[in-house]
């Protein structure tokens, strides 16, 4: 065996000593998976400039199978979705994943639904473009979708109601939005599209809904095959005696709404009226884009509290 | 893998051991739970047998170096042990990755021909993390990679928020650039390697004939000749009359006519320096010169025969350069010095 020699010297050899990093050795999968860590921009932007080999690794339809553009910069809502389109072309149809922030609109989700009619996971969140029409319209050519999360965009009840008929596999929803700590206008819209039109569900995360306990034994009834429910933050629930019981008997997982929200991955701050701690009333401050409620500012003058927050702006 | 797999690789010692040899010829002996860590040598183990002793050693994979596999089995030796926390895997493997770029490079090729997922996941994130942010040159630098792409693949923008003017300036600049280099693409594309010449062969043919307004510049007096002698020689497919011709004619005819027939082209069909200066359109010069070459071919096939026919006379065949023999070319004729 070769003695290792202190000083390396170049060789022909790949196993040898040599002078440079050896990108030749890895086989094109290889080479594959890891430049898709990269992200859909620097995979377009520059993976794809370096030499002939990277590039058609960076074309071929496997690198864009999975498509995540979540934690995007400053680039521009335009150029985000020209990028999102492209990439999507370049799956060929093979697209089985996709995951949005931010940029997405009906047209980008019709887009992608038009031509990749195999998707199994849909994820938007934050896109205040989409409609609850467009999404309907979108899903409803998505019949192998599996996996769906609109988190912090506007989805009415009717709009749920229809993806549940045109997604006959759909196991996982994610609806999620801004938490309210006092009780507020109740709404089982999305508990009971779920429940009715929803029997396959494995996972259900509703972080910060306005469910009442009505919805979510409704859900109970109609999802009988759920493993992981996440009520954290749905705070008109009351989940004690037989609700309580039910709930923890059938599901494996249970997120109850006052649970820690270290793992939630987005910001779990709640709008909370009532607290006096806070120097920061209303959250209007960082104003609060997240909420899907339209009624958010007209609660304010029908509050009870000994706060006017609104004073403080005049 | 079930237990009694188990018990017929075990033999009564405290500790067992597989044999592996890597790829440059060394062998080694490694405790057994560390080596099954590595899925393809658990396969080997199991499935035939391998292993037992130095020589059924397992041959590792091409990719798998002494330097590589020591690496791999530390890691290995670290995390079969269950009694592990996350936190403390974590640690470990952050401190493991802590490495040169080129050694990362061979690990990684050497964790994915074990099939060590895991660790092929560490690596391949630690050079993804290498990669990231830097441009295509610094990549290049780092990982030798070649520099093969055209400027025209690497200048392919996708960034192009209108609002900019001088990103729309940029974009009509790298628009113009990559219209040269496809232009330039084009026109070396016709010099090497020809043109598809798509025009009829009547069109072809009035060209050599003389009726084509592009000849205009050539004297009148040969224009005449040579349409005389074109018409014969090429639109005349008929070979009797073609035999007929030449055997009323004679050699030296025959030979002065070819010579007219090889200036011309060489008039016609002299490069000009440059395209923009011709009158000649570039992209008909190198299909007529392939059709001339064809006919003028023929025509000495035919000149042979037909001097093997009428001198009675093993035939000498002609030898003549159709570029550059500006009016100089003779052919040896019928000498009976049989040449084949």
């Amino acid at each position: 065996m070769a003695s290792s020699s202190p000083s390396p010297s170049p060789s022909p050899t790949a196993m040898k000593e040599g002078e440079f990093a050896n990108w030749a050795e890895l086989p094109p999968e290889l080479t594959s998976s890891i430049l898709h860590r990269l992200g859909a921009i620097e995979v377009v932007e520059t993976a794809q400039k370096v030499c002939r080999s990277w590039r058609r690794v960076c074309k071929d339809p496997s690198m864009w199978r999975r498509i995540d553009m979540r934690n995007l910069g400053d680039l521009g809502d335009t150029y985000y979705e020209k990028l999102c389109r492209h990439a999507v072309d370049l799956s060929r149809g093979e697209l089985v994943e996709i995951n949005l922030c931010h940029f997405a609109t009906d047209s980008l989700l019709s887009y992608i639904a038009d031509s990749s009619s195999n998707l199994r996971s849909l994820k938007v969140a934050m896109c205040y473009e989409i409609t609850s029409e467009g999404l309907t319209e979108a899903v409803s050519k998505l019949p192998l979708l599996e996996d769906l999360e609109v988190s912090y965009c506007s989805v009415s009840g009717e709009s749920l109601k229809a993806i549940g008929k045109s997604c006959p596999n759909l196991k996982t929803l994610k609806k999620n939005c801004v938490g309210y700590k006092r009780p507020r206008d109740e709404c089982d819209d999305v508990a009971l599209a779920t429940a009715e039109t929803m029997p396959g569900l494995r996972h259900l995360q509703l972080f910060g809904d306005r469910l009442t306990d009505a919805g979510l034994n409704a859900i109970l009834d109609g999802c009988p095959n759920l493993e992981h429910l996440d009520l954290r933050q749905c705070f008109n629930l009351n989940l004690v005696g037989d609700l309580e019981k039910r709930c923890l008997e059938r599901i494996k997982v249970v997120r109850r709404p006052n649970d820690s929200v270290h793992d939630y991955p987005f910001d779990a701050t709640v709008n909370d009226v009532s607290s006096s701690d806070e120097d920061d009333l209303y959250g209007l401050s960082d104003v609060d884009i997240m909420s899907e409620d339209e009624f958010y500012y007209d609660d304010l003058s029908d509050d009870n509290s000994d706060f006017d927050p609104y004073e403080y702006y005049y | 893998m079930s237990e009694s797999d188990l018990d017929i690789m075990e033999p009564e010692t405290m500790k067992s051991y597989i044999w592996l040899q890597t790829a440059d010829g060394s062998v080694q002996q490694v405790e057994q739970e560390v080596a099954m860590f590595c899925p393809m040598i658990c396969q080997e183990i199991i499935h035939k047998g391998a292993g037992s002793s130095k020589n059924h050693a397992i041959s590792l994979p091409q990719r798998v170096n002494s330097a590589m596999f020591s690496l791999i089995l530390d890691y290995c030796r670290f995390h079969q042990v269950p009694g592990r926390s996350n936190k403390e895997r974590k640690v470990y493997d952050e401190k493991f990755m802590r490495m040169e770029t080129k050694r990362l490079c061979e690990l990684t090729s050497a964790a994915d021909s074990l099939q060590l997922k895991p660790l092929v996941d560490l690596t391949s994130s630690a050079l993804a993390r290498i990669i990231e942010g830097k441009t295509p040159e610094e990549i290049r630098d780092i990982f030798h990679l070649p520099d093969d792409l055209t400027e025209e693949e690497k200048l392919e923008p996708l960034k192009n928020t209108m609002d900019d003017p001088r990103i729309r300036l940029l974009n009509r600049l790298y628009a113009k650039k990559r219209k040269e280099l496809k232009e330039r693409e084009r026109l070396k594309n016709v010099e090497v390697e020809g043109h598809v010449d798509e025009r009829s062969v009547d069109d072809l043919l009035s060209f050599i004939n003389g009726t084509d307004p592009k000849v205009a510049k050539m004297s009148k007096g040969k224009k005449k000749y040579k349409k005389k002698k074109n018409q014969k020689i090429i639109s005349s497919n008929d070979k009797e009359s073609h035999d007929l011709h030449f055997k009323q004619q004679g050699v030296e005819e025959t030979g002065s006519r070819m010579r007219d027939l090889l200036s011309l082209e060489d008039e016609i069909f002299t490069p000009k320096a440059g395209c923009e200066d011709g009158d000649i359109d570039d992209e008909i010069d190198p299909a007529m010169k392939e059709m001339l070459d064809r006919e003028v071919e023929d025509f000495a096939r035919r000149l042979n025969s037909n001097w093997a026919q009428s001198l009675g006379q093993e035939r000498r065949p002609v030898h003549f350069s159709i570029n550059g023999n500006n009016g100089t070319t003779r052919r040896h004729i019928g000498q009976s010095s049989g040449h084949n």
